[in-house]
C-alpha cells in the first residue's frame, strides 16, 4: 500500500509566492524519504501540506490510501517533529508525551501510562518523565519531541529539520539514532533538510527540491552518481561544473567543448551536435598529475592545496578562469599554490547533463 | 478520517466563518456601543443648546463652537495646555533619558529591577496622591521652601504651591515613568556590541553616544515624547491641586463645565476640540516620524517559506 | 586618540597599561557623572513617596523634622471612618469588575485580530487602543452623555463599565504581544497530535498566555483603583471612591490621614507590581 501520495500539488500563497510547483511524489510503506533543498525551496511547505497546516492550491494529497485534502491536522494520522521541537514549555516530559494520547480520546486511559514509559524507553530517556522541557539538553529535547510524535502511533512521521538546531557532533549521533528508531518501528518517514550529508546518509530515497519543484527523486547513490540536472549535481556533494557545447557524437562517446577544454564523456542518448550541455565531474575522480593516462587531461594553476587526512584536495584555476577541485593521490606529487599542474578525469566519470 | 473536504480557498488553514465572527463580536460590540457610540454622542451633544439648570434643547446649533472661538478664555486654556505639555515633555526627556540609559546599560540587575519596580509602581499611583505629595513638599512648611530659607535663597519659607512651577514639577514627576519605560526599551534594543564596535574603532564615549546610541534610539525618543505630550494634554487633577486658575488646563475647564456649570453641551464641544487636537498630534507625528505609539502595529504575520 | 590605539596594540605591556589607565579614567568620569545625575533623578522619584510614608506615621497634625516619633493614629482614623471604608469598598468592587471587564474585552480583541482576518481590522485595532490615548476627561464626559440618555448612572457598576472600556488597551497590548511571541509550532504540534481547535486554545494557548493575561488584569485593576476624573464625572456626587474621597478631603486640609491612605495604596500597588513582575517572568530583565 502506498502510504503517501502527492499528486501535482501546487501551493500559491495569497501574497503571490509560488512555493510549490507541480510536486508529485509517492512514498512507500516504511520508506524513509528525505526532501532536500536550499532554504526557501518549498520543502517545508510540502511537509506542512502533508501535516495539514497548509492547504494545497491544487493537486491531491493522500495519506494511507485516503485523500486528505481539507482534513484538519488533528484528524490526520501524522506525527511531526518540529525544527525547534515545540515541546510545550508548561508541561512535563510525561505530559508532553501523554498529550497526543489523551486529546484524541481514543487511547484507553489505563494504557497511557505504559505507553509513556514505552516511548521513553525507545528514546533511551527513562527516568526523565517528570522533568520540564527547559531542564533538558538539546539532544534530549529532540528525543522527547520524537517520542511525543510517535506515541499516538501515527501512520507517518514527519521531520522538519529536526537536527538543524543541534551541534555537529550531536547531529551525527542523532542521525544514526533516528534511523535506528525509524527502522525499529518501520514507520513511513519524511525528513526535510537543507543538509545534503544528512540526506545522503539517512534516507532510502532523496527528493531534491529547488524553486518549488522536485528536480530528481532517487536512491542516494543514484542521485549522487547520476544527477539529473546541474542543480542536483552542484547541490548534492561537491561538483566541478563545465558549461559547453557538443562538438561530436559517436555511438557511445560525446565530445564537449567547454571554454577551450575538450571533454570526452559517455554519451547519453539524447544529445546532438550543437547542444548546450554541462559536464560534471566529482573531485575524487578529478586527479592532479595522474600517473596513468586519463581520457581527459587539462592544465591549470594551483590556488590552494589542503591536506584532508587520506589525501590532498587541490583547488585549481583553469586558463578559462573557472575553478576546479581535484585530489592528489596519496602516492602523488606534492603541490602547492602557484604550481602549474595537469588534471585528468576518465570519460566514464564525466557526466553530461542537459538543462 | 473521511472528513468531507471543506473546499475553502486556503486563506488560514480551514477556519469556519461563524467562529471567527463569534469571537470578534464580544469586543467589537463592547467597544462600539460603549466607546464609539459615546464619542459619537459627544459629537452630537456638542451641537445642542444648554438651558441653565441642567436641561438641554435638542437643536442643531454651532453656537458652542462659536463661543469657543469668541471667548479668549477657552482658546487661551488650549494654548496653555499645549505649552505645559511641551514643557513637561522636555523636562521628562531631560530627566528620563540618562536614567533609562543607565538602567539599560548597567550590569547590576538588582539596580535595574529595583528602579524599574519603583518607576512602574509610581506610574500606577493616582495623580492625586502624587500631587498631594508635592503639595506637602512645596507648601510653606514643606521641605523645599524650608531648605531654600535655610540656604538663604529666601528670607522666610515661601510656599510654592499653588503655582506654575509646582505644576511643572508635579507633571514631570507624573509622566517621567512613561518616558523612562519607552526609552528603556528603545535603548535596550540597541545591541551593546554596536557600542563596543564603535569604541573598538576608536570612538570615545561621547562620540559613540552621538553617532550610535542617539540615532538608534530616535524612534524611542519620538514615541516617548509623543506619549508624554498626549497624556499631559489631558491632565486634570494636578492643575486643580497645585495650580491657580491661570494654571488650569482645558481638561479642568471641561470638567467644570460638566459638573459646576452643568453645561454638558459646551463641555462636549470643548472635549471634541481637545480630542481633535490630540488625534491630529498623534496622526501628524506618526505620519512624519513613522513610529507606532504604544508598540502595536496593525500589520503582523509573515509567510512561511 | 589615534596614537593611543597604536600603543594599545604594541606588545610592550608598559605602554599598554599606561594607555588603558588614561582612557578608562575619562570613561570613569563620564560614568560618575551619569551615575550622580541619575541618582538625583531616582531621588526625585523616591522623595514624595518617602515624605508620604513619614507623614502617615507622624503623631501630630503636621510633618516636622525631625519626626516626633511614630504613631498609627492616622491609620486608626482611617479604619474608624465609615466614609473612608465605604469608599475603599467601592474602589475595590469597581477595580475588580474593571479588571475582569477590561481583560475580557482586550484579550478577546487581541486574539481575534491575531488569529483571524477581518475587513475592518484597522477600525477594531484603533478602537482597542484609542481609549487610553484620549484624555480621560473626554471619556468621562462621553459616558456622562451616554448614561444620561439611558437614564442610568450614579451607581458603582456604571463606573466599572466605563473603566472596563477605558483600561482595555492594557490587556489588549499585553495579550497582543504575548500572541506575537508564542511560537506557532506549539499550537501546530498540539493539532498534529490530534487536539481539536478548542482543546488547543484551552490547553496550549491560554496557559502560554497566562502571564500576559494576569499582567493585563492587574494593570487594569491598579489603574481603576487610582483613576479619578472619570470616576468623579460618572459618580455625580452619589458615591465615592478612594481617589474621590482623597480629593474631597484635600479641599479642607492636608490631613495625615490622606498620607495613611496613600501609603496603603502605595503598598498595595508595589505588591501587585511585584506580582506582575514575578508572573510575567521578569518583564524588565
Amino acid at each position: 500500500m502506498s502510504q503517501i501520495i502527492l499528486d501535482a500539488v501546487e501551493k500559491v500563497y495569497p501574497g503571490g509566492v509560488h512555493a510549490v510547483k507541480d510536486a508529485s511524489l509517492v512514498v512507500e510503506d516504511g520508506e524513509f524519504v528525505t526532501i532536500v533543498g536550499p532554504s526557501g525551496c518549498g520543502k517545508t511547505t510540502t511537509l506542512r501540506t502533508l501535516a495539514g497546516f497548509e492547504q494545497p492550491t491544487s493537486g491531491t494529497v493522500g495519506l494511507g490510501g485516503i485523500e486528505v485534502s481539507g482534513v484538519p491536522p488533528n484528524e490526520r494520522a501524522t506525527g511531526m517533529v518540529f525544527q525547534d521541537f515545540a515541546l510545550f514549555p508548561h508541561m512535563t516530559v510525561g505530559e508532553n508525551i501523554a498529550f497526543g494520547l489523551t486529546v484524541g480520546g481514543d487511547w484507553p486511559e489505563d494504557e497511557v501510562d505504559t505507553r509513556i514509559e514505552e516511548m521513553l524507553e525507545l528514546v533511551e530517556l527513562s527516568g526523565f518523565r517528570d522533568r520540564m522541557p527547559d531542564q533538558l539538553s538539546g539532544g534530549q529535547q529532540q528525543r522527547i519531541a520524537l517520542a511525543r510524535a510517535l506515541a499516538p502511533e501515527p501512520e507517518v512521521l514527519l521531520l522538519d529539520e529536526p537536527l538543524a538546531s543541534l551541534d555537529k557532533q550531536l547531529r551525527e549521533s542523532m542521525q544514526v539514532e533516528l534511523r535506528r528508531i525509524q527502522e525499529q518501528i518501520g514507520i513511513t518517514t519524511i525528513l526535510v533538510t537543507h543538509n545534503q550529508t544528512e540526506a545522503l546518509t539517512m534516507s532510502d530515497r532523496i527528493a531534491v527540491m529547488n524553486d518549488g519543484r522536485f528536480e530528481q527523486v532517487g536512491a542516494p547513490t543514484e542521485v549522487y552518481q547520476q544527477p539529473a540536472t546541474k542543480f542536483v549535481a552542484d547541490f548534492i556533494g561537491t561538483a566541478n561544473v563545465f558549461d559547453g557545447t557538443v562538438r561530436n557524437v559517436s555511438d557511445s562517446r560525446v565530445t564537449v567543448d567547454c571554454d577551450g577544454v575538450e571533454f570526452e564523456a559517455a554519451a547519453p542518448d539524447y544529445v546532438a551536435v550543437g547542444d548546450s550541455v554541462t559536464v560534471v565531474t566529482r573531485p575524487e575522480h578529478t586527479v592532479v598529475e595522474p600517473g596513468d593516462t586519463r581520457t581527459n587531461v587539462f592544465e591549470g594553476d594551483v590556488s590552494v592545496s589542503r591536506f584532508l587526512g587520506d589525501h590532498h584536495e587541490c583547488h585549481v584555476t583553469l586558463p578559462s578562469g573557472s575553478d576546479v577541485v581535484g585530489v592528489v593521490d596519496s602516492d602523488g606529487p606534492t603541490v602547492s599554490g602557484g604550481d602549474r599542474v595537469s588534471l585528468g578525469v576518465d570519460a566514464k566519470d564525466c557526466l553530461v547533463v542537459v538543462e | 478520517m473521511a472528513h468531507e473536504a471543506q473546499t475553502e480557498p486556503a486563506t488560514d488553514s480551514g477556519r469556519l466563518p461563524p467562529i471567527k465572527y463569534l469571537v470578534v463580536s464580544y469586543p467589537a460590540i463592547a467597544l462600539v456601543t460603549l466607546f464609539a457610540v459615546p464619542l459619537l454622542l459627544l459629537f452630537v451633544f456638542s451641537f445642542f443648546r444648554n438651558i441653565s439648570g441642567g436641561y438641554l434643547r435638542y437643536v442643531v446649533t454651532a453656537e458652542n463652537y462659536v463661543r469657543f472661538l469668541q471667548e479668549p478664555l477657552y482658546l487661551d486654556r488650549l494654548v496653555f495646555s499645549l505649552r505645559i505639555a511641551a514643557v513637561t515633555t522636555l523636562g521628562s526627556l531631560v530627566l528620563g533619558y540618562p536614567l533609562a540609559y543607565r538602567l539599560a546599560t548597567t550590569d547590576s540587575s538588582l539596580l535595574r529591577r529595583a528602579v524599574m519596580v519603583l518607576v512602574v509602581s509610581s506610574l500606577w499611583l493616582t495623580f492625586i496622591i502624587r500631587g498631594y505629595a508635592w503639595a506637602v513638599l512645596l507648601r510653606s512648611n514643606g521641605l523645599f521652601p524650608i531648605l531654600a530659607a535655610e540656604l538663604g535663597l529666601t528670607d522666610a519659607p515661601v510656599s510654592l504651591v499653588p503655582g506654575y512651577w509646582a505644576l511643572v514639577v508635579s507633571m514631570v514627576y507624573v509622566f517621567l515613568p512613561f518616558m523612562v519605560l519607552t526609552l528603556y526599551t528603545s535603548i535596550k534594543n540597541v545591541d551593546h556590541e554596536l557600542r563596543e564596535a564603535a569604541r573598538n574603532l576608536g570612538a570615545g564615549p561621547i562620540t559613540t553616544f552621538r553617532h550610535v546610541t542617539l540615532p538608534l534610539t530616535k524612534d524611542g525618543i519620538i514615541s516617548g515624547s509623543l506619549l508624554v505630550f498626549v497624556l499631559s494634554m489631558g491632565v486634570y487633577v494636578l492643575p486643580r491641586i497645585l495650580g491657580n486658575p491661570p494654571q488650569w488646563t482645558l481638561a479642568v475647564v471641561i470638567g467644570n463645565q460638566v459638573t459646576v456649570e452643568s453645561n454638558v453641551p459646551f463641555g462636549a464641544t470643548l472635549s471634541i476640540i481637545l480630542m481633535l487636537v490630540v488625534v491630529a498630534l498623534i496622526a501628524v507625528t506618526v505620519r512624519l516620524a513613522g513610529v507606532d505609539t504604544f508598540g502595536v502595529s496593525a500589520t503582523e504575520e509573515g509567510e512561511q517559506g | 586618540m589615534s596614537d593611543g590605539r597604536e600603543t594599545t596594540r604594541s606588545s610592550t605591556g608598559e605602554y599598554a597599561r599606561l594607555e588603558t589607565k588614561r582612557g578608562s579614567g575619562r570613561d570613569r568620569l563620564y560614568q560618575l557623572l551619569l551615575n550622580s545625575y541619575t541618582s538625583l533623578v531616582i531621588g526625585f522619584v523616591l522623595l514624595p513617596l518617602v515624605v508620604i510614608s513619614l507623614m502617615s506615621f507622624t503623631p501630630s497634625e503636621f510633618l516636622r523634622f525631625p519626626p516626633e516619633g511614630l504613631s498609627l493614629r492616622w491609620y486608626r482614623e482611617f479604619f474608624d471612618s465609615r466614609a473612608w471604608l465605604v469608599a475603599m469598598q467601592n474602589s475595590l468592587f469597581i477595580a475588580i469588575a474593571a479588571a475582569v471587564g477590561a481583560t475580557s474585552i482586550g484579550a478577546t480583541a487581541a486574539f481575534a485580530l491575531d488569529r483571524y482576518d477581518y475587513r475592518f481590522e484597522m477600525v477594531l485595532t484603533g478602537l482597542s487602543i484609542l481609549p487610553i490615548l484620549l484624555p480621560p476627561v473626554i471619556i468621562g464626559v462621553a459616558f456622562v452623555t451616554l448614561f444620561g440618555l439611558l437614564g442610568v448612572g450614579g451607581e458603582p457598576w456604571t463606573l466599572a463599565v466605563a473603566h472596563s472600556i477605558f483600561f482595555s488597551p492594557f490587556p489588549f497590548v499585553l495579550v497582543s504581544q504575548g500572541l506575537g511571541d508564542i511560537d506557532r509550532s506549539y499550537e501546530e504540534a498540539a493539532a498534529d497530535l490530534g487536539a481539536a481547535k478548542a482543546t488547543v486554545i484551552r490547553r496550549i494557548t491560554v496557559p502560554l498566555l497566562r502571564a500576559n493575561l494576569f499582567a493585563g488584569a492587574l494593570f487594569a485593576f491598579i489603574l481603576s483603583l487610582n483613576e479619578y476624573i472619570i470616576s468623579w464625572l460618572i459618580s455625580g456626587f452619589s458615591f465615592k471612591t478612594i481617589p474621590i474621597q482623597i480629593f474631597t478631603s484635600l479641599r479642607y486640609s492636608y490631613s495625615p490621614v490622606i498620607a495613611a491612605v496613600s501609603l496603603l495604596f502605595i503598598v498595595m500597588t508595589v505588591v501587585v507590581m511585584l506580582m506582575v513582575d514575578r508572573f510575567a517572568g521578569g518583564m524588565w530583565k
